[in-house]
């Protein structure tokens, strides 16, 4: 079950969540990582944990989002990927 | 209820993160992030999810933040109820927005959503989009259908589009839906805000068609770009005479106190109720553009 949510465009991030994975892991790839790359992922599992999914893998490529952005764009991801929606 | 100053509203996309940020930079009274026909299809899920972040996340300070929902006849409608409300949206505009039964559901909902998640009752308010000749006909239903609807808007182009009529820079195919529009919200005691105007390069046919919009009695307009923030704001606000004059009206009510009726004489002139309110509102057009604190 994997979702996909954003663009490869400026101020945004492509974010893609498979929930056939054991366990959390998340791939952040920006360019931009050594500095924000673990606010980044303490967004992502902020979100994960509030939509009580344990079990997933997580790639945000990042272009410059805000932290609001990572959140918005996995939020809908993980909805995607539990619909079994590949957008 | 307080009353605010809508003389522009800034319509932004709500699936552009960078206009998320930067929208309620540009100095509009209002910006309303757009969920329905800025948004396409696929990407509705995303839009609202990302404008629930935002929400949660920045402060917009003074600007008042509308989101324009998709009619609750979609499949997208009741969700961006249920999902924006518990992340802080507290105003609405709805979309297509023809009788008054459709104010009635969204209230519905919005009651229910409300006493879901702790929110006081009736802290949810409805701009209702007018922009068909049904919705147009039926505006003094519309405007008077819930204690929640702050304003109405005309949307003038689908009501060109559902009467067949060609939009043309005069506007005189708009004239008798725009008067009705503001005939509705003065019965209802509410603001209409007026269309959008989508020919940036044509700068003096948007001043003329603000000024006529003003001298109708709308108390704003929907803007497509920043641009037209100021031009605006510079047509709604008074001058200093026209606010001195009302400064002045105000406090003799004030002092006379007679908010509920009747008559006193300011300047050897008789000012009544209508021309208290006619004052007021130049007060507030003047404390929004700075004018006064």
């Amino acid at each position: 079950m994997v979702g996909i949510c954003g663009n490869e465009k400026d101020s945004d991030a492509l974010v893609t969540v498979n929930l056939d994975n054991i366990g959390t892991e998340i791939i952040i790839e920006s360019k931009i990582k050594d500095m924000f790359g673990k606010l980044m992922e303490k967004a992502v599992r902020e979100v994960l944990d509030e939509m009580k999914v344990e079990n997933a893998k997580v790639l945000v490529q990042d272009f410059g989002a805000l932290d609001f952005v990572i959140k918005g764009r996995t939020r809908t991801a993980v909805r995607r990927a539990l619909t079994g929606g590949m957008k | 209820m307080e009353k605010r100053a809508r003389r522009t509203m800034l319509f932004a996309p709500a699936n552009n993160p960078k206009m998320l940020v930067t929208a309620h930079l540009y100095g509009a009274d209002c910006v309303l992030f757009d969920l329905e026909d800025a948004v396409k299809y696929a990407d509705k899920d995303a839009a609202r999810d990302l404008l629930a972040e935002a929400l949660k996340t920045i402060d917009y300070g003074d600007t008042e933040i509308f989101a324009r929902i998709n009619p609750l006849s979609t499949e997208f409608g009741k969700d961006d109820v249920r999902i924006l409300v518990p992340s802080g949206l507290r105003k609405m505009r709805l979309a297509m927005c023809e009788k008054p039964e459709h104010v009635k559901e969204l209230d519905e909902l919005l009651t229910e959503v409300e006493k879901e998640y702790g929110i006081e009752n009736g802290a949810c308010k409805i701009q209702c989009s007018l922009e068909t000749p049904l919705a147009v006909m039926n505006a003094v239903s519309i405007a008077v259908a819930s204690p929640r609807v702050i304003s109405i808007s005309f949307g003038a182009e689908d009501f060109t589009r559902t009467m067949g009529a060609e939009r043309t820079k005069e506007g005189k195919e708009l004239f008798v839906a725009r008067t009705m529009v503001v005939m509705a919200a003065a019965i209802a005691g509410i603001d209409a805000i007026d269309t959008v105007w989508a020919d940036l390069d044509d700068e003096e046919g948007f001043k003329e068609e603000v000024k006529s919009s003003m001298n109708l009695g709308f108390a704003g307009k929907s803007c497509v770009h920043p641009s037209q923030i100021k031009i605006v704001h510079k047509i709604f606000t008074p001058n200093k005479e026209e606010l001195e004059k009302s400064l002045e009206i105000v406090r003799a009510a004030e002092a006379a106190n007679i908010s509920k009726g009747g008559v006193i004489t300011v300047n050897g002139k008789m000012v009544d109720i209508p021309v208290i309110a006619k004052a007021e509102k130049i007060v507030r057009l003047a404390k929004s553009a700075g004018m006064i604190k």
